[in-house]
């Protein structure tokens, strides 16, 4: 098939097919729609489309809206009998929420089982400690705060 | 009950009885089934309720109505084509439901593609829609909304034009 000329007759027809198909809405100025007529390049596009956007209109008018109200009456019973928290509730389980609240809850749980584990356990290490060598628990403290201590006093001697 | 809840239902209710008719149409158009759009629209009635107190502006109401019931047709299409067997003739078992001056060939056309281009035609044609309305109820720029319309379009006038071909031979 040729290309179109530039600026011809089909061309402008082609732009208006694209500016139709763009917008839904297909109007030809009647010199384009007489060219559209004779053209045997243009004249099938054309039809084609204006048969498409017609057929489209049509099928809106043509739907059945028989099963509408039952719908709509299953709808609006729903909502006179039951609060707006309630109408979704019972629709759709919110899954996820709970999963997540679930989760935080098995981890704040196993942190402060941890805690409580090391907590414990360096008291009673500190207690054997004392008993053992007769070093209090404060010392110990002390001693192993000692080399950050000395490494802060030293900066400021530094600087000094 | 509370008066506030009384004012609110009955809002509610005004703006929903309006637009059934036009979002059953909709919901049809975009899943090509009844029993489905029937579905998604008792779906997108419950959530807009839940919801209402989100909308300020009454005008507003038709394109928030719009954006869930889209929003519901197609969690409605995900699980049904979770749920259908592939190879499984849809239109014999919607036929009935539908008059039988359904422009079936359209129909199919139609549900042939994608997702947004179909909902986009659907709200050109279906709720007779603007570009730009199209475009606020998508939440996309007018030029997006032209540019699925034309690739739509051009598919579906592609696709009749193959079924008639087939026809003839």
């Amino acid at each position: 098939m040729k290309p179109h000329a530039v600026g011809s007759a089909c061309q402008r027809v082609q732009s208006a097919l694209d500016e139709g198909l763009a917008t839904g809405s297909l109007s030809l100025p009647a010199e384009l729609a007489a060219h559209a007529d004779r053209c045997p390049r243009c004249g099938p596009e054309v039809r084609q489309t204006e048969s498409l956007l017609s057929r489209l209109r049509g099928a809106a008018a043509g739907i059945e809206l028989g099963r509408v109200p039952p719908t709509v009456d299953a709808v609006l019973a729903r909502i006179a009998t039951e609060s707006p928290q309630r109408v979704m509730l019972v629709e759709q389980p919110r899954a996820r929420r709970v999963q997540t609240r679930w989760l935080l809850g098995q981890v704040a749980a196993v942190a402060a089982v941890l805690l409580i584990t090391v907590g414990g356990l360096g008291f009673v290490i500190l207690k054997v400690n004392e008993a053992v060598s007769g070093v209090k628990p404060g010392d110990v403290v002390s001693r192993l705060v000692a080399p950050f201590r000395y490494s802060e006093t030293a900066k400021v001697e530094k600087a000094k | 009950m509370l008066p506030y809840d009384a004012a609110r239902r009955e809002a509610f209710t005004a703006l929903f009885s309006q637009l059934s008719p036009r979002l059953y149409r909709t919901a049809l158009g975009i899943l090509g089934n009844p029993h489905d759009a029937a579905d998604a629209l008792q779906e997108a009635g419950l959530k807009a309720y839940r919801y209402f107190d989100k909308l300020h502006q009454a005008e507003a109401g038709a394109a928030w109505l719009t954006r869930i019931l889209i929003n519901a047709c197609y969690d409605t299409g995900r699980r049904r084509s979770r749920t259908t067997p592939i190879g499984l003739d849809v239109e014999s078992e919607v036929a009935p439901e539908l008059p039988p001056e359904t422009d079936w060939e359209l129909v199919q056309a139609l549900q042939a593609l994608p997702e947004e281009q179909r909902t986009t035609v659907v709200l050109r044609f279906f709720q007779d829609l603007t570009i730009p309305q199209i475009a606020v109820i998508m939440s996309v720029p007018d030029g997006t909304v032209k540019s699925r319309l034309h690739t739509a379009l051009s598919r579906m006038r592609g696709l009749l034009i193959e079924n008639r071909k087939e026809g003839v031979r």
